[in-house]
């Protein structure tokens, strides 16, 4: 398996190849719901995820609701 | 009396207690506190995923569900505009295209006072851009003024420090506010226990937006309800207006027909 680094959260990840948003949830064991997702400081839209394949040096940000005021 | 809405960006509530959810002890402790509360309207913050698998929690929305709650993403932890804008737009994702949203944008990790420049630059930014904006200010009457002007939805001055429970420490700046405001003016920050938020309802504010003064109550969900009475206490007081206020005593027992010997 070829792998790829990008980097994921502020972290370096190695990922498949052509893996593509939704794929990344699936190889991180992640779950999707309430999650939004930038690449490269631009906001990668939902109906977009599976299109979307990432590549080296990739910058990719998962967020996600918390408890907050 | 006739129905009293609070209307916030064209939807109608009937709580006027707005409500964090953070620095709860556990997530069954923010549940039945944000339900005893009775609020409608519930802030969040918009953090990075835990990737490591053991530091993993469920999301907050799973048990905060937004079917039941309008959830108000917040831009907390942002220091200029830019931060603040990233984060309006991710917080608008992960609600699916909501577009509420409390703006704050603060001056430094200590004093966690509102930057106002760059609220103010985030705001106009927002509003072209389709979020209806709730904004975290200072309790400077033309600041709130420039707000209302953008076009925000809900003006938001903070009564003390985030988090530091003294109360309205400046009431005839909030007054003032309220005055010369048309829009709603909810004070957010810095309340401490049920009766300053019975004083900011009956001063005339729409609203009151708290977290820490449930979360770290000694009994969170004892002080959750004390808080929704004390906004429904304190709204009523200020519809029904208060009598004046005077200088001598007046009986409320008639004098005429006193038994004495």
């Amino acid at each position: 398996m070829i792998l790829i680094k990008i980097s994921l959260n502020g972290s370096a990840q190695e990922i498949p190849v052509e893996t593509s948003i939704n794929g990344l949830f699936s190889f991180l064991d992640l779950s999707d719901k309430f999650i939004a997702v930038e690449l490269n400081n631009e906001i990668v839209f939902r109906a977009n995820w599976e299109k979307v394949k990432l590549i080296q040096d990739d910058k990719v940000e998962i967020v996600r609701a918390i408890g907050g005021g | 009396m006739p129905a009293d809405i609070f209307n916030i960006a064209g939807k109608d509530f009937s709580s006027r207690l707005l409500v964090g959810t953070g620095k709860y002890s556990d997530e069954r402790e923010a549940i039945l506190a944000i339900e005893a509360s009775e609020a409608e309207i519930v802030t969040v913050a918009v953090r990075r995923v835990e990737l490591e698998k053991n530091k993993r929690t469920q999301s907050i929305l799973n048990y905060i569900s937004p079917q039941k709650y309008t959830i108000l993403p917040n831009t907390a932890g942002c220091f200029n505009a830019k931060e603040a804008i990233r984060i309006a737009y991710l917080g608008r994702e992960i609600l699916e295209g909501a577009n509420l949203l409390k703006l704050e944008v603060l001056k430094d990790k200590e004093t966690l006072l509102p930057l106002m420049d760059e609220t103010i630059v985030a705001a106009k930014t927002l509003v072209k851009e389709g979020f209806e904006i709730m904004v975290y200010c200072t309790d400077d009457l033309n600041y709130a003024k420039e707000l209302e002007d953008i076009g925000c939805v809900a003006i938001m001055p903070l009564a003390a420090p985030i988090g530091s429970g003294q109360g309205i420490v400046n009431p005839k700046a909030i007054s003032s506010i309220i005055e010369k405001i048309s829009c709603p003016v909810i004070i957010d920050a810095g309340i401490g226990t049920a009766s300053e938020v019975a004083i900011a309802m009956e001063m005339g504010c729409d609203g009151v937006l708290l977290n820490s003064a449930i979360a770290k109550a000694k009994n969170p969900i004892l002080m959750a309800e004390a808080m929704k009475e004390a906004a429904r206490s304190g709204r009523k007081s200020f519809l029904a207006g208060r009598m004046k206020s005077q200088a001598k005593a007046n009986p409320s027992s008639p004098m005429q027909g006193i038994v004495n010997s």
